[in-house]
């Protein structure tokens, strides 16, 4: 996999991620939204090496978690806690590597309905993460306004809106493959088992 | 060294201990991520920040101002503007009543806070809710400091500055507070007098909504306007419109209170800018320490 297109995508995914897509945000569905970050994961996991599969998703999760702060309540600073995403970020991978031999790759839906997946796995280690840190007392602003189950109901919602908007955007992601530099598949199984 | 980059897989493992260890760290102890945070964010500003007035143009926040023209709605906010002015001198004086009442010393504070109002442009917002932060794209530079007051359309409370850097702040939105105590005004009397009002406090809730108790004996009706009571915010937030009243219930548990629900009109993660009330030097502090 090349490096470089990797930052490319993972910039152009991130900001619209922190701006763009509000404009596909449903606050009437307890405001949930696509995650576009996770399609690229999944896309990436699809083709790439293990190896580079899991870096890739530890380097989205980092940015993600350094991209959404933590409130800490009425004025104090906010806190940016490295691991929630990058955490779920490299379970939904792992997932993702274990499923990829089952799917046909090639298939925009394959991206959508493996985006409900990741979404949901990466969500539930997330959550599973903030639950431990409430038990000594850190904020859990994360699901502030409702418990772990809702917020997990809540990412199943986000799941289902990543997997339609995962389709059209798998087609694309699928469109660029010759720019990625992806090892053939008898590489991919050797670099990393 | 040179064998930890020949062996990739122990890097990542390497990586991964230490994600994990951070990942459980006690948030005091993780300060120094912000530092790299705004880093991280400063190539993503200027394109978070077209991504946002792209998206806002797409798709504008939704106005409940019933306003049907820009004439009509400039109007309604210098309303809004001078009637918080109002309500904010009515309320200063019930507190000054109570204060004298209770023969205690009237603090020097005066109401009319030089306030410099600025607009700020949001460079990126949160899908996760109403009540998660947003950042904006004025700092300590542009004389923004913690506890600055976000408003739109001239007097709708937005938030709260919690954290300030040299060329961002972070808007912590009303929806994050625990919870913000308003008094209720008729719609269909603007004369009334804020000190009469019935008070309320409201907690927010995760759509955006904010829910309060109001006695039985207050007649709330829907339509009545929210607005700002709260000795633990700034002057400059004052008798601002927290919303306007979206239902009244009855309170089966509590049988002479009623339960209300509070829509504000416009939600921070809807908007791409707002507008900081930031208190001139000499200003009160009251609230600052909240």
């Amino acid at each position: 996999m090349r490096w470089t297109i990797f930052i490319i995508f993972a910039f152009i995914m991130l900001a619209l991620d922190g701006g763009f897509m509000g404009v596909f945000t449903l606050p009437a569905v307890a405001g949930i939204g696509p995650n576009i970050v996770i399609c690229l994961l999944v896309y990436i996991c699809m083709f790439a090496t293990r190896l580079a599969a899991m870096f890739a998703a530890l380097t989205l999760g980092v940015m993600m978690d350094l991209m959404h702060p933590l409130s800490q309540g009425d004025v104090a600073p906010s806190v940016y806690v490295i691991g929630p995403h990058a955490l779920g970020y490299v379970f939904a991978g792992l997932l993702l590597l274990q499923l990829r031999t089952m799917v046909f790759r090639q298939r925009a839906i394959t991206i959508g309905a493996l985006s409900f997946a990741a979404t949901f796995a990466a969500g539930l280690v997330i959550i599973m993460v903030f639950v431990i840190r409430s038990w000594y007392g850190e904020p859990t602003e994360y699901f502030m306004h409702g418990s772990p189950a809702r917020e997990l109901m809540r990412q199943l919602g986000i799941g289902v809106y990543t997997a339609l908007l995962g389709v059209p955007l798998g087609w694309v992601l699928l469109l660029t493959t010759p720019l990625w530099g992806f090892q053939p598949g008898h590489h991919r199984r050797a670099l990393w088992r | 060294m040179s064998r930890h980059f020949n062996r990739p897989q122990r890097v990542f493992f390497v990586a991964m201990a230490i994600i994990i260890a951070l990942a459980f760290a006690p948030s005091r102890w993780l300060g120094w991520t912000r530092d790299i945070a705004r880093i991280v964010n400063v190539p993503f500003t200027p394109f978070g920040h077209a991504g946002v007035s792209v998206a806002t143009w797409l798709r504008p926040p939704t106005d409940r101002t019933g306003a049907s023209s820009d004439v009509e709605r400039s109007l309604l906010e210098q309303r809004d503007i001078y009637e918080r002015l109002y309500r904010a001198e009515q309320l200063r004086v019930a507190e000054l009543e109570e204060q004298i009442t209770q023969l205690q010393q009237v603090p020097p504070e005066i109401l009319g806070v030089p306030i410099q109002r600025m607009v700020a442009s949001i460079t990126r917002r949160d899908a996760r809710g109403p009540w998660a932060s947003v950042q904006l794209n004025r700092g300590a530079r542009h004389g923004v400091t913690v506890g600055t007051v976000a408003v739109y359309g001239g007097d709708h409370l937005l938030g709260r500055v919690t954290d300030v850097s040299p060329l961002a702040s972070e808007l912590l939105p009303l929806g994050a507070y625990p919870d913000v105590r308003g008094i209720i005004l008729p719609r269909d009397m603007p004369a009334a007098s804020a000190a009469s009002a019935p008070r309320v406090l409201l907690t927010p809730r995760a759509d955006g909504t904010l829910v309060g108790h109001v006695e039985h004996i207050h007649p709330v009706a829907q339509g009545d306007v929210v607005r700002l009571s709260d000795t633990a915010w700034p002057v400059s937030a004052s008798a601002s419109v927290i919303g306007v009243v979206e239902s009244v219930s009855r309170n089966d548990s509590q049988p002479l209170k009623n339960t209300i629900i509070v829509r504000p009109r416009y939600q921070v993660n809807e908007l791409a800018s707002v507008t900081l009330r930031v208190e001139m030097p000499g200003g009160s502090e009251r609230g600052a320490s909240r």
